[in-house]
């Protein structure tokens, strides 16, 4: 008590000073990413060890782990995931480089016009892009298969085939992220020093040459970026099965995490799907290790 | 830096995952109309006035006047599109018995409908009405993951009015125990529409279609008259026409003790039949409901067998056909066999965490047990009631013009009266999808019957721990 007495005026303790003030600024984003991203995740790890009958949860162990391993169901979702994503995203990371680079060129008119275009499917609305994706293929009376018809190939079961099924997703995804993935690539393409093309120019390096020689490793840090993310997008890939093939025919195209739904809001098996997730984290994660390693990662030491 | 980069990524994506996996914040993911266009048949939706008028309902009620003094409250009620409108056109008479009893019908589509339960019950009942529908073959379902969720309307006496319904209906809304969680509303008695300019080219009398096999032949001389197909089948996503054959054998994905009966020789006949229709190119392979609703109106398919409901959704998408359009029972698997099968239906059930449970209860019980609404909800919105006593109604004989001057209501109240009860259990929504796995592995990928539904029963023996018959 008697320090408090001592203590001048000017000393009685403030909640907000130099030296606190950034939490407070810091605190509603920490506050709503505890509530909303801490929170669920640690949920459902928690909810991946316990089962659920008929509304009573007890601990299960590794029951729901011992089960996921044992599930044909889930090898064919990861076998399917992981088909789209070998064969999706590096065409569409050529085309989206390929286009940055066009992109870039200083021959271009109305550049900011094409920009917007390709950039556009990713922010349109997820459900209008779906179904009009949806019409288009239809095999009876969609617009795809009316063109096709005019250089005579017989109409393609779009939808309804465990092949053409994969096919078309990876066609819609790749329509809906290559502006996207564009984009970052050309801000790293603004970013690469004309002093450098200059050089090569001088030493009479052509335009190819120059693109694999200048363009491409110093975009390497770029193409690790959106390679990961593109990665990460396609393994969680929900949407584009939910509604252009609800995972059929006959799960071909049933990916990891549309699996998650169904057992969670299909089926109610909250906890199986949790461990689905984690089991899902677990790769990511492991994927985009190998990824930074493979790739290299040099700048960033 | 390289592990702070990799946790980041971790972390966010669990954060999207675990938004889905996690019962706590009930992000769906995308549920939208896209899911609802490719939502199954089993919709009991779309069904548009058919308003010959005439609704001398009358019978009125049998009111316990004595309790609804002391009944009073404001219930919540979730339904979805035709069912959520007729709900609300039912309000004014229910309060005429119920002055003190406020209704509010939301419209919720019916995907939505269902994620909000499914969160609000693992949130232990939060944010959830006092009243909802859900459609018959769900109810398990819910029922088995979520016990305590509904009020058991056996103690509030529906048990009294079990005597008023199908029996097969009846016995989908109790639990385990016999009570009644649920009381039944509509019913999708199934029949065969069909395009009657089509079979009167192909000289097709469809009073001789008696059997299956009758009519995969009348399939191959319209397809090869007319150029039209027999049936549409959403291959992949929907195997209607396969649980009606089931329940017409008098089985389904499981039998009456709960066991896997998939795989039973009933089931694998079935199957075989539709794939004897899909190897004589009778079978549309169509996308989804948009599909199945546009093959039927452009000539591709001369029938359509469905739930009574498909009325509405043909006068509705068609309106140009009238005349067009007739019904005949479903053709049975033997000369003089069974011919009557049911496809969809919903019902009502009350939320245990209710403030007004004498409220709520009473609604349901005016609701579902009058015949006023529901005979209103028939003859203005195609929602077939459950209610018998409704089948006495004169409208239930006039003739429909649409239908080629048929009483085709009175078909289908004698196709619901025949109905075998079906198991559907709490395990349906995975038997359901297994099912149409087997379905387009047996179409698409020649896989023979027998062997496709002894690997969709493995798999749900795998998933749930339930015996193989």
């Amino acid at each position: 008590m008697n320090d408090t007495a001592k203590k001048p005026a000017g000393k009685k303790r403030k909640f907000v000073t130099p030296k606190t003030a950034p939490y407070f600024f810091i605190a509603p984003a920490v506050l709503l990413f505890i509530v909303f991203t801490i929170y669920p995740v640690v949920s459902s790890l928690i909810l991946s060890f316990q089962t659920s009958t008929a509304g009573v949860t007890s601990f299960a162990g590794l029951d729901n782990y011992r089960r996921l391993f044992a599930d044909d169901l889930f090898y064919q979702a990861l076998f399917n995931t992981f088909t789209i994503l070998i064969v999706q995203v590096p065409i569409m990371l050529t085309i989206a480089v390929v286009l940055a680079v066009l992109m870039n060129s200083a021959l271009l008119k109305m550049r900011s016009f094409f920009r917007i275009a390709f950039f556009m499917p990713a922010i349109t609305a997820l459900v209008a892009y779906a179904i009009v994706f949806m019409i288009m293929l239809d095999e009876n009376y969609g617009f795809v298969n009316y063109a096709l018809s005019w250089i005579g190939i017989e109409p393609i079961a779009w939808l309804n085939h465990p092949f053409w099924a994969k096919v078309s997703l990876i066609i819609a995804i790749t329509w809906r992220w290559t502006g996207y993935n564009m984009v970052i690539l050309l801000a790293g393409l603004q970013n690469i020093s004309q002093d450098l093309y200059e050089a090569a120019s001088i030493d009479g390096a052509g335009k190819v040459r120059q693109f694999f020689s200048i363009t491409l490793p110093q975009l390497k840090p770029i193409l690790l970026f959106t390679a990961v993310l593109s990665t990460i997008g396609t393994l969680q890939l929900f949407d584009e099965p939910f509604i252009l093939t609800n995972g059929g025919p006959n799960n071909s195209t049933l990916t990891i995490s549309l699996y998650l739904y169904l057992n969670g809001f299909r089926y109610f098996d909250f906890n199986y799907a949790s461990a689905i997730a984690y089991v899902l984290v677990v790769i990511i994660a492991l994927l985009s290790f190998i990824q930074m390693k493979v790739l290299g990662d040099d700048d960033d030491k | 830096m390289k592990i702070w980069k990799l946790t980041l990524a971790s972390v966010a994506s669990i954060g999207l995952l675990a938004a889905c996996g996690g019962n706590d914040e009930g992000n769906n993911g995308g549920n939208n109309a896209g899911a609802d266009a490719n939502a199954n048949a089993n919709a009991n939706a779309e069904t548009e006035a058919n308003d010959e008028g005439n609704n001398e309902a009358g019978n009125d009620s049998e009111g316990n006047n004595g309790e609804a003094a002391d009944v009073s409250g404001e219930i919540t009620v979730w339904g979805w599109n035709v069912a959520a409108a007729s709900m609300e056109e039912a309000v004014e008479g229910f309060q005429e018995q119920y002055p003190d009893v406020d209704i509010v019908v939301e419209d919720i589509g019916r995907e939505d409908l269902y994620d909000r339960l499914t969160v609000g019950f693992a949130a232990g009942g939060s944010g959830l009405p006092d009243i909802t529908m859900i459609e018959t073959d769900r109810l398990d379902n819910y029922f088995g993951e979520f016990p305590d969720g509904f009020v058991n309307l056996s103690e509030h006496g529906y048990d009294d009015h079990e005597s008023k319904f199908p029996e097969a209906k009846a016995a989908a809304m109790k639990n385990a125990d016999g009570d009644f969680l649920a009381a039944p509303w509509d019913i999708g008695p199934a029949g065969v529409f069909y395009n009657v300019p089509l079979f009167e080219e192909a000289g097709v009398n469809a009073d001789d279609i008696e059997t299956w096999d009758d009519f995969v032949e009348a399939g191959t001389t319209i397809l090869d008259e007319t150029g039209s197909q027999m049936v549409p089948i959403d291959i992949s996503n929907d195997d209607a026409l396969f649980r009606m054959m089931m329940n017409q054998l008098g089985t389904y994905y499981f039998d009456e003790d709960g066991n896997i009966d998939i795989h039973s020789d009933e089931a694998v006949q079935a199957m075989s039949v539709i794939q004897d229709l899909h190897a004589a190119g009778l079978v549309a392979n169509t996308d989804g409901w948009d599909g199945t609703v546009t093959a039927t109106v452009n000539n591709t398919v001369a029938t359509v067998p469905f739930g009574v409901w498909y009325a509405g959704t043909i006068t509705d998408q068609a309106p140009e056909q009238e005349g067009e359009w007739d019904v005949f029972k479903l053709p049975a698997f033997e000369e003089g066999g069974n011919r009557d099968a049911n496809l969809g239906g919903s019902d009502l059930s009350v939320l245990s965490h209710t403030e007004h449970p004498e409220a709520a209860y009473a609604f349901v019980e005016y609701f579902t047990t009058e015949t006023e609404p529901q005979m209103n909800a028939l003859s203005e919105y195609g929602l077939f009631p459950s209610l018998v006593e409704t089948y006495d109604d004169p409208y239930f004989e006039e003739e429909q013009e649409f239908f080629n001057n048929s009483p085709i209501w009175s078909l289908f109240a004698d196709v619901a009266e025949g109905t075998l009860p079906a198991n559907y259990t709490s395990d349906y929504a995975r038997a359901f999808r297994y099912a149409s796995d087997a379905q387009a592995n047996v179409l698409l990928s020649e896989t023979p019957p027998a062997e496709a539904l002894e690997e969709a029963a493995g798999r749900i023996a795998n998933e749930t721990g339930r015996d193989q018959n």
